[in-house]
């Protein structure tokens, strides 16, 4: 649409503009994604089958990440969280991040009513602290996945389209929009044709420790019992099912903790060098 | 009212304001907020296939009235008509008529161009947009537009990071004349422009009026490169037009001392006499209330001039100037 089609040589140009952060970043991301789609055939156990017999083993070369108290394999059960924490953190991010992007671009483009309408529902959105709006509303809904999607699709936005409308003014103000407007372009043109693409990179590069503090705001809310119920394998859940156990079986709150960090440093190297690659277009640009 | 029949565009009287941001202060006192006068009562008429140069200093609100004919800037009074029909006129019809006679091309050549899209995306858009060529006629049109502005059908699939200014300053015009114009607004075509590349493109410029008949506004802050394309001359100053008359009138018989100001500044080759330098506009504020607005810069500027705002005295059928001194 926009760009023409990469030929070969045209994507070799660009993988030879990554970064070094963005490579060991997108490699990290990639090893985790692919270890979470084939988990199945990475581990022999079931993540949810309890075994009494076997109750909180210390790791070793049959349990690479030790059992929990119900025996259950935390290697296992730290794979198939992938899958858990990576959908949620996708749809939890990306979905606020449309919504924020179009809503606070039109706000920046159009301003008026509008603009002033919306930058006070965000003022006051942003007044309270984020983890206690989503557990204030998650008190009214109740728990459940269903509900934290609703939770923060209702709260989420309000960042991104903060950023886009900042974004927005700068670019409206420059003269292939007014050359748009000129030319007779619908508003719904401008807005998606012309300015969207260059309003949104920096939405792009903060979904990026969005995506990471979303992964933690689940595990969050699952360690306070308001996430992800109980046998489904997720990576907060593990770390609050094992806080009890502290003294005798370290590993069942610290391996899949260690799984969050894992993320969250690849997703940060992508967003560190996401934001070099498409930050440098704005100096080579003039 | 229609206009004169013999004029393509005709401003009467407008005025442009921008709001200021309303203050804490403008609330508490119930006022509105307050506004800059952009331009103030401008009247100018523009004939079919005439080239008129609009200039003055930057701030003079030359941009702006350029912008206006546009409708990118709304107006607080007056009107704009073209061909006799008010710009204003909402009817689907029109306003797509308008987007098509009446196009601008932009000072800022780097931000004039949208640096996602390649020349032809940019033009193949603006055709298919107006319909300007059936869908399958797009590639040959664009080739076209590219002869027509003289850039090399190689440039064809750039990216507007990968051209120098003069050469995006063609796809600019390019893209302005894809619609097939019959009034352009030029705003400072040339200033971000390296000299050498000036001359290009106001040759470019020239021959494309030529060759297309086009109607040109063409607004500067540079005497001498409006003087190269110009049939007439309107000056401005502070919102207000000070001296309108044919390119002679305005070059050999200047009858505002504003202009006379504008032109010692121009360089020249071979000085003819020793110049005033201009004087800067030192305290924009001081601006009289009931006098004309260039007389504390005015090195004529008597007592009068303070206290009353000057007439547009009328010096021929084509020369008139807003001072009190233009008759003598």
């Amino acid at each position: 649409m926009t760009t023409t089609t990469l030929a070969p040589s045209a994507l070799r140009a660009e993988v030879a503009r990554w970064s070094p952060s963005l490579w060991i970043g997108i490699g990290l991301l990639a090893f985790i994604v692919l270890a979470g789609l084939f988990a199945p055939w990475l581990t022999p156990y079931d993540p949810l089958r309890q075994d009494y017999g076997a109750a909180l083993r210390a790791p070793d070369a049959a349990h690479w990440f030790g059992t929990d108290s119900l025996g259950r394999d935390l290697f296992t059960r730290s794979l198939y969280a992938i899958r858990t924490d990576l959908v949620i953190g996708f749809w939890t991010t990306y979905v606020p991040m449309l919504i924020g992007v179009l809503l606070g671009a039109y706000a920046g483009l159009k301003g008026g009513w509008f603009d002033a309408v919306l930058m006070r529902v965000i003022d006051t959105a942003l007044a309270f602290p984020f983890l206690v709006l989503i557990i204030v509303i998650l008190a009214i809904l109740g728990p459940g996945t269903q509900n934290i999607y609703i939770a923060v699709f209702l709260v989420g936005w309000t960042m991104y389209a903060r950023l886009a409308r900042a974004e927005m003014l700068v670019e409206s103000g420059k003269d292939y929009i007014l050359a748009a407007r000129t030319l007779g372009f619908p508003t719904a043109r401008i807005l998606l044709r012309h300015a969207l693409p260059n309003v949104i990179n920096s939405s792009i590069v903060f979904s990026m420790s969005d995506f990471v503090l979303n992964i933690l705001l689940v595990s969050g809310l699952s360690f306070l019992g308001l996430g992800v119920p109980a046998p489904t394998p997720e990576w907060g859940a593990m770390v609050a099912e094992g806080k009890d156990f502290m003294q005798q079986a370290w590993w069942i709150s610290t391996l899949p903790g260690l799984m969050i960090v894992l993320t969250g440093v690849a997703l940060a190297l992508l967003g560190d060098g996401l934001t070099h690659r498409l930050g440098d277009r704005h100096v080579t640009g003039h | 009212m229609a206009g004169n029949e013999s004029s393509l565009l005709t401003v009467r009287d407008v005025d442009v304001r921008f709001a200021k941001a309303r203050t804490l202060a403008d609330i508490v006192l119930r006022r509105p907020a307050a506004a800059v006068h952009a331009v103030a009562s401008a009247s100018l008429e523009l004939r079919p296939r005439e080239t008129l140069g609009l200039v003055g200093e930057s701030g003079s609100g030359k941009t702006t009235l350029g912008r206006a004919i546009l409708q990118l800037h709304p107006v607080a009074g007056g009107e704009i008509r073209y061909r006799g029909r008010s710009v204003h006129d909402p009817m689907p019809d029109w306003q797509r008529r308008l987007r098509r006679e009446m196009q601008m091309v932009f000072q800022d050549p780097y931000s004039s161009l949208n640096p996602r899209l390649t020349v032809t995306q940019t033009l193949g858009e603006v055709l298919r947009f107006h319909r300007i060529v059936p869908d399958a006629g797009v590639a040959a049109e664009v080739a076209r537009l590219l002869d027509v502005v003289g850039l090399p059908r190689s440039m064809a699939d750039r990216l507007p990071r990968a051209m120098s200014g003069g050469q995006r300053q063609r796809v600019g015009l390019a893209r302005a004349l894809a619609v097939r114009p019959t009034l352009l607004v030029l705003d400072e075509p040339v200033a971000a422009l390296d000299v050498s590349i000036q001359a290009q493109i106001l040759n470019l410029l020239s021959d494309l009026r030529a060759e297309f008949g086009l109607a040109m506004l063409f607004v500067a802050h540079d005497l001498s490169v409006v003087r190269h394309v110009s049939d007439r001359v309107a000056v401005m100053y502070r919102g207000r037009l000070v001296e309108l008359g044919t390119r002679e009138e305005i070059f050999l018989r200047p009858a505002h001392p504003y202009t006379r100001m504008l032109l010692a500044a121009v360089p020249q080759i071979v000085a003819r006499k020793r110049v005033r330098p201009v004087q800067a506009a030192t305290d924009m504020n001081a601006a009289v209330v009931g006098g004309c607005p260039f007389a504390p810069r005015c090195p004529q500027a008597v007592d009068r001039c303070r206290e009353q705002v000057p007439a547009t005295a009328v010096l021929s059928e084509t020369h008139s100037a807003a001072c009190h001194f233009a008759a003598t």
